[in-house]
């Protein structure tokens, strides 16, 4: 049992990082053709993404295994099968009801991250990447990666989700995680400027928060940042000279801890 | 056995009852299997008689074009199917443990679900 428990952590994280080489691999590449200088100087800081994110590949293949472990073994969780299992409209409801509980748990305890002292030991990793870049999406300290990788297999408990529509919601949740950090707005402008654009977040939204830091916190909706004013509107994206002359000044020759430590005490600082 | 749920009266209803109830699935091979196949309209409600006591798995296929076999897309199944015990869906088929059943002297009734997935 313990060793089909571990094959199916195992094949997870597999999963995992496969998806992760798969979709930040495609953004990132899209990234280079459009902007061909965007990520020059950036390589070290993609290296120190990666490692990160294969980190949190790990972390996140734990939970997800063991609940695929049980769901295939014991019938766990509340995915369902048949189309017809709810009525239809659960569907498109179920889906929103997953993204609005994941952005509420990810707002709160993003926030709470970004109190210094958690600040400081945990979240200061994922803003060592300035910019951020399509790789950055799983660039999480480990301890954060276990804040997010818990909250889907939780999920799949409390709400009944149709196979297909968990599907869409990872889909969703690995788009927007990529595209939020890759450090230009793929979505077109009538969306992200238009009615739409006031609830739904995109990479003009998260930029800002990589830049300012203490605004910006949701991942899906600007609801919870609108509801507690934190919400700073749209960013602007660094070209790319100016954001590598602001790197540079911030982050020395490159990501080594020290100079990951010196920048985390500098955040700290501007997080308070 | 009574059947709930079939979408349509098109086409056909397979039965396959089997004690090889560890090799369920593969019912349509096994030596004193019992099998019946009968128009859906018809399938509602199915009377077996003269089975031994004991335990056994039931299949339940609605082959809806006729053709003999549960069509798949991409690996899932196109056509509605069913377990007695009605075991829960996921990936993949269900346990042995969750379709075997008592099948007690006398008479008694088992209830099986249609499941559709496409």
């Amino acid at each position: 049992m313990l060793a089909a428990i571990l094959l199916s952590a195992a094949a997870m994280t597999l999963i995992v990082a496969l998806r992760y080489f798969l979709s930040s691999g495609l953004f990132a590449a899209w990234t280079a053709r459009r902007f061909p200088d965007r990520m020059a100087g950036q390589a070290r800081q993609v290296v120190m993404e990666i490692r990160y994110s294969l980190y949190s590949a790990a972390i996140y293949g734990v939970p997800a295994g063991i609940v695929a472990w049980g769901w295939r073994e014991h019938g766990w969780t509340r995915i369902y099968m048949e189309w017809d299992a709810y009525p239809l409209w659960w569907l498109p409801l179920s889906f929103l009801l997953m993204l609005l509980a994941h952005d509420a748990w990810f707002y709160w305890t993003h926030r709470a991250m970004h109190w210094p002292p958690l600040f400081k030991r945990i979240h200061a990793v994922h803003h060592a990447s300035r910019p951020p870049t399509a790789w950055a999406a799983m660039s999480f300290h480990p301890y954060e990666a276990v804040t997010g990788a818990i909250v889907v297999p939780l999920l799949v408990f409390v709400i009944p989700v149709h196979v297909a529509v968990l599907g869409l919601t990872l889909l969703v949740m690995t788009v927007m995680g990529v595209t939020n950090h890759m450090g230009w707005e793929v979505f077109p402008r009538r969306l992200v400027h238009g009615p739409l654009g006031k609830w739904l977040i995109t990479a003009s939204h998260h930029e800002l928060h990589h830049q300012k830091y203490r605004c910006n916190y949701g991942l899906y909706f600007r609801l919870w940042d609108r509801l507690c004013g934190t919400d700073r509107g749209l960013g602007e994206f660094a070209t790319s000279a100016a954001s590598r002359a602001s790197r540079d000044s911030a982050l020395g020759s490159g990501a080594s801890p020290a100079t990951l430590q010196r920048g985390a005490d500098r955040d700290a600082g501007r997080a308070a | 056995m009574t059947l709930e749920g079939l979408r349509n009266d098109k086409g056909e209803v397979h039965l396959c009852l089997t004690r090889k109830t560890q090799e369920f699935l593969d019912c349509a091979e096994h030596d004193g299997r019992v099998t019946r196949q009968l128009p859906a309209s018809a399938a509602r409600s199915v009377k077996l008689e003269r089975l031994s006591p004991g335990s056994w798995s039931l299949l339940v296929l609605h082959d809806e074009n006729g053709n003999g076999k549960l069509d798949k897309t991409l690996g899932i199944p196109r056509e509605g199917f069913g377990f007695s015990g009605n075991p829960k869906l996921r990936m993949g088929p269900p346990k042995p443990r969750e379709v075997r059943f008592d099948l007690p002297a006398g008479s008694s009734e088992q209830h099986v679900r249609l499941r559709y997935l496409l």
